[in-house]
C-alpha cells in the first residue's frame, strides 16, 4: 500500500495518484456522493438528483471531492457522458476508489487522488468553494 | 503490473489494433484501482445498442464503440474473447415491436443494427437484466462482469461469483480482452461482511424484498457489505431478485451475504472472517412504510400507464400473473406492459401463461423496461410501477403522478384504470 500522510500546516492531503496529471478548479465537496443514474445532467453537469445537497449546482471544471461513487452501475456511464460533453469535473478527489469511478476516471483520463486514511477525510478537511490543486502524478491535494 | 504472456502479445499488437489499445487501457484501469494484475473473465453479460445521450460519437456499432471506449475508429473482429461467454443486457427496443414503445420503425432498425452487428461480433443477443434466470450463472469462484446492477449483488453474493461493477466502458474492455483487473470483490479479504442487519419487517411477499432492500441501500456506505444473519423469512431467487434491484438502486454495494443462502456465509463467523461486524443496522416496519409513502403518489387518480417486470420476470412470475388476469380484461385506453427475456416469453407461450395475458390486454416486452425502453410511456397522464428501482427513477424523470404497489394492485388498477389508495 501506499504510504499516507496528512500535513495540516500547509493544507496538503496526501493519498494514492490514482490518474496523473495536475488540474486546479473550485472544490464542489459532496459527502454522500451523487447518484449517476438521474443524478447529473449530462448535457450540463447539473447535479438534478431530487433532494441531494447541491441539485443545481453544476460538477462542471469543478474538483470533485466525495467519498466514491452513489447507485447503480450506470454512474460511470452518465459522469463519462458528462466527460464527453465537455461538463466532467476537471479533478475527482475521492475517499475511497471504487470500480464505478475508476470507469469514469480512465476513460476521461482526468487526475485523480484517492485512497486516503481513515484519519483523514478529504470530504470534511476540503470544503466546497475550496480552490484546491490537485497533483495526480504525486498523490496531493492542496487547499490553496 | 504482472502481465502473463497474452496480455503483453496483446500489449505490443500481435492480435490487432482493437485489442492492443483495449489492453493499454485495461493496464490504465489497473493502475487506476490500484491493482497489480490481471485475471481471467469467464462470464459477461454487456450493452450493445446505441447508447444515445451517453456515447454521442460514431454511426455504427463499430465506430461508435471504438471511438467511445478506445479513443480511435476501428473496425471490430469479434467483440468476446476467446474462453468468454457474452450475452447481452436490456436494450432501448423491444424484442419486436416499435410501436410498443412509441418508436420509429426506422429508429427501431438503427438499434437493432447495433444488437446484429453484436451477434455476428460473438455476443448472444438475450436482452435480459435477469440471465441467471435462462443460464446464464457463473458459479462460485469464476469471475463475472456485467452491466446490471442487481447483477453484480445477485453473483457475488449468491453464486459465490466474483466481481466489481466498473460500467459500461470497462466491461465492454474485460469482454473484448477476456481479461480485468484483479481487484476489489474479487480477493478474499475484501468479501468479509461489514455489518449486522438486524430485520424487524415483513418478509413474506416480493414487495416486502423490494422495499426491504431500497431502505437497507439507504443506510449503508460505500463499500459496506450487509449480512443477513435472521429474523427474515429465508427468500426464493425470485424474492431475491427484487432485494437486489432495489438495494442497488439506494446504495453501491456490490456483496450482500444471507446466511444459510450465501455460500460464503455457512455461518455468521464465515460471514464476518472471524471478525466483530463494524456495526449494525436496524430496518423497522415503520422504515419500510415510510419508504412505501415517499415512492408512492400521495393521491388516488386515474393511471393509463403499468408496467410489472423489473427486474425481469421469471417464468413463474408470469404463471401467477396470467393466473390473476384470467377472465380479467384490461381497461380500454390503458397500457400494460410486463417485461421478461426471449427464452421466459417463449416458455410463457408454450404453456398458455401468454395467452392469457394477451387476451387480458397486456402486452409482453423483451429486452427492457420503463427505464431503457426509450418512449414506451410517453403521453401516459399516470404511471403505475411495483418495482422501487423503477418507481425510483421515474419520479426524477416524469412530470404525471408516478405510483408504488403490489403486483396486485398494478393489475387491479390496469383493469379499472385507476389508483386507490390502499393503506
Amino acid at each position: 500500500m501506499n504510504q499516507i500522510a496528512t500535513n495540516k500546516s500547509t493544507s496538503i492531503l496526501i493519498g494514492r495518484p490514482a490518474m496523473a496529471g495536475i488540474a486546479e478548479g473550485i472544490a464542489l465537496v459532496c459527502p454522500n456522493s451523487i447518484m449517476g443514474w438521474n443524478g447529473v445532467d449530462m448535457d450540463t453537469g447539473v447535479i438534478v438528483e431530487k433532494g441531494h445537497p447541491q441539485e443545481g449546482m453544476s460538477i462542471k471544471d469543478k474538483v470533485l471531492v466525495i467519498p466514491g461513487s452513489r447507485g447503480s452501475i450506470g454512474w460511470s456511464d452518465y459522469f463519462y457522458g458528462c466527460h464527453l460533453h465537455g461538463c466532467g469535473p476537471a479533478a475527482y478527489v475521492l475517499t475511497s476508489m471504487d470500480s464505478k469511478c475508476g470507469t469514469a476516471i480512465v476513460m476521461s483520463g482526468v487526475p485523480c487522488v484517492c485512497d486516503f486514511t481513515e484519519a483523514h477525510d478529504p470530504c470534511a478537511e476540503i470544503k466546497t468553494g475550496d480552490f484546491v490543486r490537485v497533483d495526480g502524478n504525486a498523490g496531493t491535494v492542496e487547499i490553496l | 503490473m504482472k502481465l502473463s504472456q497474452r496480455d503483453k502479445q496483446m500489449l505490443q499488437g500481435d492480435f490487432g489494433e482493437v485489442l492492443q489499445i483495449a489492453m493499454q487501457k485495461t493496464i490504465e484501469y489497473a493502475k487506476v484501482l490500484g491493482a497489480e494484475e490481471l485475471i481471467d473473465v469467464d462470464k459477461s453479460t454487456s450493452c450493445y445498442d446505441e447508447m444515445s445521450g451517453f456515447l454521442d460519437v460514431g454511426k455504427d456499432l463499430d465506430s461508435k464503440y471504438s471511438l467511445g471506449y478506445l479513443g480511435k475508429e476501428l473496425q471490430f473482429d469479434s467483440l468476446v474473447a476467446e474462453e468468454c461467454f457474452c450475452q447481452d443486457d436490456a436494450c432501448t427496443i423491444d424484442g419486436e415491436s416499435w410501436e410498443i414503445c412509441n418508436q420509429s420503425k426506422e429508429f427501431y432498425d438503427y438499434v437493432k443494427s447495433f444488437l446484429d452487428r453484436a451477434v455476428d461480433l460473438g455476443v448472444v443477443r438475450m436482452g435480459s437484466c435477469t440471465p441467471y434466470l435462462t443460464g446464464w450463472v457463473p458459479l462460485q469462484g469464476e469471475v463475472f462482469v456485467t452491466t446490471e446492477s442487481s447483477n453484480i449483488l445477485m453473483c457475488n453474493s449468491v453464486f459465490g461469483a466474483r466481481g466489481n461493477c466498473g460500467g459500461q466502458a470497462t466491461t465492454f474492455l474485460a469482454t473484448l480482452t477476456g481479461r480485468t483487473p484483479l481487484w476489489g470483490y474479487h480477493l478474499y479479504e475484501n468479501r468479509a461482511g461489514t455489518h449486522l442487519v438486524k430485520i424487524q419487517c415483513r418478509t413474506e411477499t416480493r414487495q416486502d424484498w423490494d422495499l426491504l432492500g431500497y431502505v437497507l441501500g439507504e443506510q449503508l456506505e460505500p463499500g459496506d457489505v450487509p449480512v443477513l444473519v435472521d429474523g427474515f423469512k429465508k427468500p426464493d431467487i425470485i424474492l431475491l431478485k427484487s432485494f437486489f434491484a432495489s438495494l442497488a438502486t439506494t446504495s453501491s454495494a456490490e456483496l450482500c451475504l444471507i446466511v444459510g443462502i450465501s455460500p460464503e456465509a455457512r455461518d455468521m463467523d464465515d460471514a464476518f472472517h472471524g471478525q466483530k461486524p463494524k456495526g449494525e443496522i436496524l430496518i423497522t416496519q415503520e422504515m419500510v412504510d415510510d419508504a412505501k409513502r415517499r415512492l408512492c403518489h400521495p393521491e388516488e387518480g386515474s393511471v393509463d400507464f403499468v408496467q410489472i417486470g423489473c427486474p425481469h420476470c421469471s417464468v413463474q412470475e408470469l404463471k401467477d400473473l396470467a393466473d390473476y388476469m384470467k377472465d380479467k380484461r384490461v381497461k380500454e385506453g390503458v397500457k400494460f406492459t410486463i417485461n421478461t427475456s426471449f427464452p421466459i416469453l417463449k416458455t410463457a407461450e408454450v404453456n398458455g401463461y401468454a395467452q392469457i395475458l394477451r387476451d387480458a390486454g397486456a402486452y409482453i416486452t423483451t429486452c427492457g423496461c420503463i427505464n431503457v425502453h426509450e418512449g414506451i410511456s410517453d403521453g401516459a397522464c399516470a404511471i403505475a410501477l411495483s418495482s422501487s428501482k423503477l418507481a425510483h427513477y421515474q419520479k426524477s424523470e416524469q412530470t404525471v403522478p408516478v405510483y408504488y404497489g403490489t403486483d396486485e394492485e398494478l393489475m387491479d388498477a390496469a383493469v379499472c384504470g385507476y389508483w386507490r389508495e390502499t393503506t
